[in-house]
């Protein structure tokens, strides 16, 4: 729900209730509620918010508000404003008691949760360092990219959304580094800041260091075009996003509303006719084409000399009739018929990272021929570049995810050193400008594709609406509910989705700690709660617990140590070997 | 006035760069040393056939070439190998170094992808290459033992024959460059080539013989395949 109408002043009811409502914006909805005159009772039950800092708007009939199961962590409403409210029920959220200051109205929270908080001296001090093995991603920034990560969430890239320093619009490949801060190991190992911007503890839902990189030099993201991060939650969370200031040991709050009316029902039609004669059709396919390595091996000599043959030639026709279907390689031409010899230092490490691009490779006969023949399909590209580190090429295969690169170079029949220089520098120039000549026009195919597949798209809906509606039976089936939180990533750094960490009746107990049979005081230790899946630092001498299954971890000249916090009281601490 | 011309010639002397300076510095300490065969000075000769050929290659436009250590190493190994084999026939012992030049270059370290052996063989004494010469196995004055003219009879009294004298580091890496220009001018003074690299040293088989004794020399000339891919 986006906004309540203007007329809903004459709403002449005597309560209103929401229920399983998504309000993206919701100060746009609760603002109009208290200029109605005759509303006594607000209900809203098992709604989901965009944001977090909304507020209903004062009303001086309101008597009784019900908020419930919303996952409120604070109270959305000020009293005073409010002169006739006598109830306030918010059970089924995670309010912290210590919030409620006033007498009156009668206000029935359903748990007993408390909020904890760290001291500024604390906050100083923290020391947070991304030591870990990041997960890195090299994409073609012409025509950006969509993956998942490890923890299940998905990574939008769009085309061309990098720039260097000078604002500089970035082309060619782009390695991405991402790293999930998903388990109590990575928030011990790294000591993670686990706190809001007031100093609260934080309950982390998600959080992501991410950093972008050309030839070892940062790259940073436009601000129009961010990158977009969907984190996988298995409940709908109201969070707040935030960015993390390393040299002030503060977090900022982006201020980012989600979009949380999204759409997750699927429609299911079912067929009730077999003539489908009409249909609209997709006329035009595009694919990109497959690539020939021929392999040729000397085990005894420790050689590898290969060639690499575009399927369909090098498709450099200009003008094409038909429309072009296939994404050719025009540039190859100019190294047409050249062998390559590998001259990299880990030959049979790239001799099988080559076989093995084709799907047809088998290990046997790797092992056995020395000629072989591999033929590669669904090559995402193939590029040439000088070696910045040596005196040789590298040729890189982009295949789905994967990008490799060896160094090789060619077998020339010229001998005199100028001569081969200048051949050198004479074909790849050639090449080049092919190079760019060829990337335009695959833009433009993949245009024209997407293009006519939109058009297809709006046909194919059309028929369905205006064709076919007697003929199929269509039912809406709601699919696991999935988050619709989102994160846009605008600078490289540190971001986290979170909201105050709350404990229900919790106690302070003093865990006494062992670590080789003895003994131990840890100074700051990592509480991570395992049935609520929360991690904060806290002092190790009082830890506020609550009902749950805990751990607590610590980290000892960069050697992570756990322990199983049971009911006696007792950590005992045992190494984690680091993966 | 003499305190003020000192001091005028001393900033002339510390404004001339240090490279410069240790260039004049070898090639006059190479005019006064003779060539000797028990105690020849490797680096100093090494270096002054490379100054010289760098002094060459600015009088041409080029740039100097670098000396690198790992082309040096690869020519002394070759030195080794090839320590019984005259280089008279210079083609066939460049085709021969040339086989494994780049693998071993590789590994040494030096990572451009053209290289080139350049060898020679030279005479170390200043003999005119005309008058008649002798060798006298019992002169324990002489190093090298060769005299001008025929060897005296046992009835002569107080012959006196003239000694073939040795020549000097830099008389004797001048000569090197006028036989190197006669047959290898091109690659020597290329501009493909940055970097080099050689080894001199004696061919052990012509000394004590009624020969004049001669130094090999294995020089690597070093350059970047792809350089011209990379200034575009």
């Amino acid at each position: 729900m986006e906004k309540l109408s203007s007329s809903f002043s004459r709403f002449r009811g005597k309560s209103v209730a929401f229920r399983n409502c998504s309000f993206s914006n919701p100060s746009d909805v609760f603002n109009e509620i208290g200029k109605n005159k005759k509303i006594k009772k607000l209900y809203i039950k098992n709604c989901v918010f965009g944001r977090s800092n909304w507020e209903i708007k004062g009303s001086e009939k309101l008597e009784e508000i019900y908020i419930n199961n919303c996952g409120l962590t604070y109270f959305p409403l000020q009293p005073e404003n409010f002169p006739k409210l006598k109830m306030l029920n918010v059970v089924g959220n995670k309010i912290a008691k210590n919030k409620i200051t006033w007498q009156s109205p009668k206000t029935v929270i359903g748990a007993d949760y408390q909020t904890i908080s760290y001291a500024a001296h604390e906050l100083k001090k923290w020391d947070y360092k991304q030591n870990q093995k990041t997960i890195k991603r090299t994409i073609y920034t012409e025509v950006g990219d969509l993956f998942d990560l490890p923890s299940g969430a998905k990574v939008e890239i769009k085309p061309a959304c990098f720039i260097g320093t000078g604002n500089v619009d970035v082309t060619g490949d782009v390695t991405l580094e991402f790293k999930e801060i998903v388990n109590a190991q990575d928030f011990a190992l790294t000591k993670y800041p686990s706190y809001l911007p007031g100093g609260e503890v934080a309950d982390v839902k998600y959080a992501v260091e991410v950093r972008a990189f050309q030839e070892d030099k940062e790259v940073y993201v436009k601000s129009d075009k961010p990158i977009i991060i969907y984190p996988k939650f298995n409940k709908n969370y109201a969070l707040e996003k935030y960015f993390y200031l390393n040299y002030k040991s503060e977090w900022q709050n982006l201020n980012q509303q989600t979009n949380v009316c999204i759409d997750n029902s699927e429609t299911e039609i079912t067929p009730n006719c077999s003539d489908y004669s009409d249909i609209p059709k997709m006329m035009q396919d595009l694919k990109v084409s497959k690539v020939f390595i021929r392999l040729q091996r000397r085990k005894k000599k420790n050689k590898l000399n290969f060639e690499i043959t575009p399927e369909y030639g090098y498709r450099e026709q200009l003008f094409n009739p038909f429309g072009d279907k296939i994404k050719g390689y025009p540039e190859l031409k100019h190294y047409k018929g050249i062998k390559w010899r590998y001259v990299g230092d880990s030959m049979e490490q790239d001799l099988k990272k080559l076989y093995f691009l084709s799907d047809e490779a088998k290990a046997e006969k790797l092992k056995k021929y020395n000629s072989l023949k591999a033929y590669v399909l669904d090559i995402k590209d193939i590029r040439v570049y000088p070696n910045p580190n040596d005196d040789n090429y590298l040729i890189q295969f982009i295949q789905g995810r994967d990008t490799f690169s060896i160094e090789a170079l060619p077998f020339l029949t010229v001998y005199k050193a100028k001569k081969i220089q200048r051949w050198h520098k004479v074909k790849y120039r050639r090449y080049k400008k092919a190079l760019a000549k060829r990337k335009d026009k695959w833009l433009k195919m993949d245009t024209t594709f997407i293009n006519k597949y939109e058009n297809y798209e709006v046909h194919l809906e059309a028929y369905r609406i205006n064709s076919l509606q007697a003929l199929y039976s269509i039912a809406n089936n709601h699919k696991e509910s999935e988050s619709a939180e989102i994160l846009k990533i605008y600078k490289p750094g540190l971001y986290q989705m979170a909201s105050p960490l709350l404990i229900n009746k919790g106690e302070i107990k003093k865990p006494v700690y062992y670590i080789h049979g003895k003994r131990f005081h840890p100074k700051r230790v990592l509480v991570s709660n395992q049935s609520k899946g929360y991690n904060f630092w806290a002092n190790a001498k009082e830890i506020p617990k609550e009902a749950g299954g805990y751990t607590i971890s610590t980290v000892i000249d960069n050697v992570l140590y756990k322990g199983t916090w049971g009911k006696d009281n007792k950590v005992t601490f045992e190494k984690v070997e680091v993966k | 006035m003499k305190i003020t011309l000192s001091v005028i010639l001393a900033l002339v002397f510390f404004n001339v760069p240090n490279s410069e300076r240790f260039k004049t510095n070898t090639l006059e300490t190479a005019s006064n040393e003779k060539i000797t065969v028990r105690s020849l000075n490797h680096s100093l000769l090494n270096q002054t056939v490379f100054a010289l050929i760098n002094q060459k290659r600015k009088k041409k436009g080029l740039d100097n070439l670098e000396y690198t250590s790992s082309l040096n190493e690869i020519a002394i190994k070759y030195q080794d190998e090839l320590e019984f084999r005259r280089f008279k026939n210079t083609p066939s012992i460049e085709r021969k170094i040339n086989k494994s030049l780049y693998q071993r270059t590789k590994k040494a370290g030096f990572d451009g992808g053209l290289v080139l052996p350049v060898v020679g063989e030279f005479n170390a004494l200043k003999y005119d290459g005309k008058q008649e010469f002798f060798l006298d196995k019992n002169n324990k004055d002489s190093e090298f033992k060769l005299f001008y003219g025929k060897k005296p009879r046992k009835s002569e009294k107080d012959p006196v024959r003239e000694e073939i004298e040795a020549l000097d580091y830099l008389s004797f890496a001048k000569k090197v460059l006028k036989n190197l220009e006669s047959d290898n001018k091109k690659q020597l003074y290329s501009k493909v080539y940055k970097w080099g690299g050689l080894h001199l040293q004696w061919y052990y088989k012509s000394l004590n013989k009624r020969k004049i004794p001669q130094i090999k020399m294995v020089f690597l000339l070093g350059g970047y395949a792809t350089a011209g891919m990379r200034l575009e």
